[in-house]
């Protein structure tokens, strides 16, 4: 049988990818577009860094996940737990099959449909496209037909990743936005 | 990649006449989008989001994405009435602002938005405060339904020939927005 989604993701322990995003309405009109870098080490460690047009980061060390928007001097912290399932992205990293129990993935030669099973949400269905074990396309279709494509180039696997690096350390004179359920002390 | 470069616009000797020549240049636009990020905090919450807002005459289109590129907003309408797409939902009004405000808890005066991304006065005796260069550094104003409005404007650009705001922060009644413009596109008809 194929290779399963999960497997395809977690059979490199950690990887490193540049991205470009285009987001198109429902009929067709660009509505955003971005650069940046993704890296992931698995389990549950995740750095989505956006570059262009302007920086946003959301970066993962399995228990807390920081949006981090230096231009609006705001950086917002949730629960990994609770996030990691509702964003396609945040699923790149992640590796607890009760999550991806909670998708059905449909699989095509080398590109990978994959629909919440609760339906309702505003994730329709995202789909992966892999050519060899390279991750090269993440497609995300939302209730309202918008379609987000990241176009990955320059995946290198393994990466050289340590865990410190995904510690997030918020810089000083930003807003903090503190989502958790139960925030540490710390 | 580089940052793009903060240029700062040149001071002037006489502020008060460059203002009205600014303010007059900014007439002519009346058909353009602008892309960028916003952060809108209410009491209750604060969100951001990528923002993409269209401009032709009277017709406006707002759509808030989320970092993924999922639509997290959208509404699009004209002087008399607008559709307001949210959570799922399809709303159709004639208030448009007092539709926003009930499903999403946001005051957003989308009849005066356009002047305030625009860097224009929007109410010619509006309390406004100039940079040394002529532009507006910041405009208070009271809104037809009562409500009193101030608009800081942090940092201007150069795009198509105009100077037009890239950082500003809109203060309103339990809500303040804060929006970064990346991309001007101005549309010459």
């Amino acid at each position: 049988a194929p290779q399963t989604l999960r497997d395809r993701l977690t059979a490199h322990r950690s990887f490193i990818a540049e991205f470009t995003q285009q987001v198109h309405s429902y009929d067709g009109e660009l509505v955003q577009e971005g650069q940046g870098v993704i890296k992931v080490l698995s389990p549950d460690h995740f750095i989505w860094q956006t570059v262009l047009p302007d920086e946003h980061l959301v970066q993962s060390d399995g228990n807390t996940v920081w949006v981090f928007n230096p231009l609006l001097e705001q950086v917002s912290l949730y629960s990994a737990s609770e996030v990691m399932q509702d964003s396609p992205i945040l699923l790149l990293a992640e590796s607890d099959p009760e999550v991806w129990a909670q998708y059905r993935v449909r699989v095509v030669g080398e590109r990978y449909e994959v629909t919440p099973q609760v339906t309702g949400g505003n994730i329709e269905r995202f789909e992966l496209q892999f050519q060899g074990d390279k991750l090269t396309e993440l497609l995300i279709i939302d209730s309202q037909g918008q379609r987000s494509q990241f176009t990955l180039t320059s995946f290198t696997a393994p990466a050289k990743l340590t865990e410190q690096e995904f510690l997030f350390t918020i810089p000083a004179d930003v807003d903090i936005d503190d989502q958790r359920t139960q925030p540490d002390a710390g | 990649c580089p940052q793009t470069p903060v240029v700062e616009a040149p001071e002037v000797a006489d502020p008060a006449q460059a203002f009205a020549q600014h303010q007059q240049s900014l007439t002519t636009l009346s058909h353009w989008q602008v892309r960028g990020k916003v952060a809108i905090k209410t009491a209750e919450e604060s969100n951001t989001a990528n923002l993409n807002w269209q401009l032709a005459g009277a017709d406006y289109k707002l759509m808030l994405t989320s970092f993924i590129g999922t639509s997290l907003m959208e509404l699009e309408g004209d002087k008399y009435q607008a559709v307001l797409k949210v959570d799922g939902e399809t709303y159709h009004s004639r208030a448009p602002e007092r539709l926003i405000y009930q499903t999403t808890g946001w005051r957003l005066p989308v009849s005066t938005l356009p002047d305030w991304i625009l860097g224009r006065l929007s109410q010619p005796n509006a309390k406004h405060v100039l940079d040394s260069s002529g532009k507006l550094a910041s405009q208070s104003l009271q809104t037809d339904d009562g409500l009193l409005w101030q608009i800081d404007y942090r940092e201007y650009q150069q795009a198509g020939g105009h100077w037009l705001p890239r950082k500003m922060t809109i203060h309103g009644p339990e809500i303040t927005i804060k929006l970064v413009i990346s991309k001007w596109e101005l549309q010459d008809q």
